[in-house]
């Protein structure tokens, strides 16, 4: 009998398809995360919670409404939330240090978790979308892609090219590069710096916002969810690079692919394969896989 | 007629004062050049023309305008751009990333992509680099044509020359004829006391944080300004 027989062949192949697929769902995470941070230094502990509150609120706006009403409210008002937040806040936190801004994030988490047990209690709910959940495309034998996880990994690739031609060639968005490279040259040019901040918390917001509620589509979650979607975020951010786009999508597709492939070898392995490999990255390279072409990081 | 008149202005670096009540009019269309040793407060007084640092009195008038209350990106949407000292070119943006956020604030008039990279044609050949590895002297003609790109009617330039070679110092300084030529004032900052003179219709001359002496630059003489650069005769305390 061959040591690799087709079966096998394809339950690894399955496995390592099912991560990329996730990883996409990641990289949504993580890329406003990413943002955020590149902009501001800002490290949004409170990114998980956000992503759970808007799934939660499509939950609530789809009850009166249908799912698609409910994205296309929730989507716009996490981006506002962002922007107010940032604008009130998180803006004069920043004057005060480091810390400021670290602890306003932390409560955010903590105050976010609480309300959504208070409203939505602590059983697991997730996001009903009929039979899109459940459908999947068969490529072969043993090998079928979900539709969900597709369209989550398609969503993960497509925010990130809109966000490649928004910091790259739109003016609002080499304005937010200029800021997050030198924050008083921008103002001498004529930049906000703290109207620039509340779009790039927005933007952060918005992405986090459908990752949120992609995560709420393929399984359960409950209000406590968040902190452990932060640090999916946070280990493909730093698994790609700080400061990368593309870096923080091959993050994700990497922290995937080793919680699908460790997740194969013993289920219970999964989330271990993911914390390996980052740690394996963070001691071998810890500049990420593909990090920020510059060396003038302050 | 004056474009810019600093009444009085005095400001600080938390409890250290580093303007002793400053006066300067600086008419439109015209040079001025500030000079001064190190730490005689020539920076400074740009900071708080173009809005980076607050005056703690006095007051600074634009285009019959009292601007004090005015932030620094406010300032350049009513014509003042400043070029900073170390030219804080953005690093991780091209050369032409860098002109065009500096049309951030959408002001018409005579500068563009296109004119700039006529004033400076070595632009043009580090048209795709990246600001963090240009030479100094294509950073401060970057830096002097993204302040251009805001299309203003007062260009603060500080240090021009500073860290440059002569050849490049020469050709930063050609182009001042050109960028006067459509109207813009200047206000320059320059530690080159003959270059300063050269380049500016008046010339005030800082030492300390005040003004010790000040008259139109021809007027001035090389051995007069020695003494009031360091304090000769000035009776203020440098003994």
């Amino acid at each position: 009998m061959p040591i690799l027989e087709w079966g096998r062949i394809m339950v690894w192949t399955n496995a390592i398809i099912q991560g990329l697929l996730t990883g996409g769902l990641y990289a949504l995470l993580a890329s406003g995360l990413s943002l955020i941070f590149g902009v501001m230094r800002i490290v949004n502990l409170a990114h998980g919670d956000f992503s759970i509150l808007a799934a939660y609120a499509v939950i609530s706006v789809a009850m009166h409404t249908n799912l698609i009403g409910g994205i296309v409210l929730v989507l716009p008002v996490m981006a506002l939330l962002g922007y107010f937040l940032q604008r009130t806040l998180l803006n004069k936190s920043l004057a005060m240090g480091v810390l400021s801004p670290l602890l306003i994030t932390f409560a955010f988490s903590i105050i976010i978790q609480n309300v959504l047990l208070q409203v939505y209690t602590a059983n697991n709910k997730s996001i009903l979308t009929g039979r899109f959940a459940s459908e999947s495309i068969k490529i072969a034998k043993n090998l079928q892609i979900g539709l969900l996880p597709l369209v989550t990994f398609l969503a993960g690739v497509i925010v990130t090219i809109c966000l490649h031609f928004f910091l790259n060639h739109s003016q609002l968005g080499r304005a937010l590069r200029a800021t997050s490279d030198d924050p008083m040259a921008a103002d001498l040019v004529g930049i906000n710096n703290r109207h620039i901040y509340g779009i790039a918390t927005a933007i952060g917001l918005f992405s986090a916002g459908i990752g949120g509620i992609l995560f709420g589509m393929r399984t359960q979650f409950a209000p406590s969810f968040g902190p452990i979607a932060l640090v999916f975020a946070f280990e493909a951010v730093i698994i790609g690079g700080l400061g990368s786009l593309w870096g923080t999508l091959l993050g994700g597709v990497v922290l995937g692919i080793a919680q699908g492939v460790g997740s194969q070898i013993q289920p219970a392995y999964g989330i271990l394969a993911g914390h390996i490999v980052f740690i394996a990255v963070l001691v071998l390279r810890p500049q990420g896989l593909l990090p920020k072409q510059m060396g003038a990081q302050k | 007629m004056s474009i810019l008149s600093v009444n009085h202005v005095e400001a600080h670096y938390g409890d250290l004062k580093a303007l002793f009540g400053i006066s300067l009019t600086i008419d439109a269309g015209q040079v001025h050049s500030v000079i001064g040793a190190n730490g005689a407060g020539k920076s400074t007084l740009l900071k708080v023309i173009a809005g980076n640092l607050p005056a703690s009195s006095g007051e600074v008038i634009y285009q019959n305008k009292n601007i004090n209350n005015q932030s620094a990106h406010e300032r350049v949407k009513s014509g003042i751009s400043l070029v900073p000292e170390g030219r804080r070119i953005f690093s991780s943006l091209t050369v032409e990333e860098n002109l065009k956020v500096g049309a951030f604030t959408k002001r018409s008039g005579h500068w563009n992509l296109k004119t700039v990279k006529e004033l400076y044609p070595l632009l043009a050949d580090r048209w795709n680099r990246i600001g963090y590895y240009c030479s100094g002297g294509e950073l401060q003609m970057l830096a002097i044509g993204r302040a251009l790109m805001a299309n203003p009617d007062l260009l603060l330039i500080d240090e021009a020359s500073l860290g440059l070679a002569p050849v490049v110092v020469g050709q930063v300084y050609a182009s001042l004829s050109e960028i006067t030529k459509q109207g813009t004032s200047v206000l320059l900052v320059e530690q080159d006391v003959h270059q300063a003179l050269r380049a500016s219709t008046s010339t005030s001359v800082l030492l300390e944080g005040k003004v010790v002496m000040e008259g139109s630059s021809s007027s001035l003489t090389i051995s007069s300004i020695k003494d009031a650069y360091f304090g000769v005769g000035a009776n203020n305390g440098l003994d």
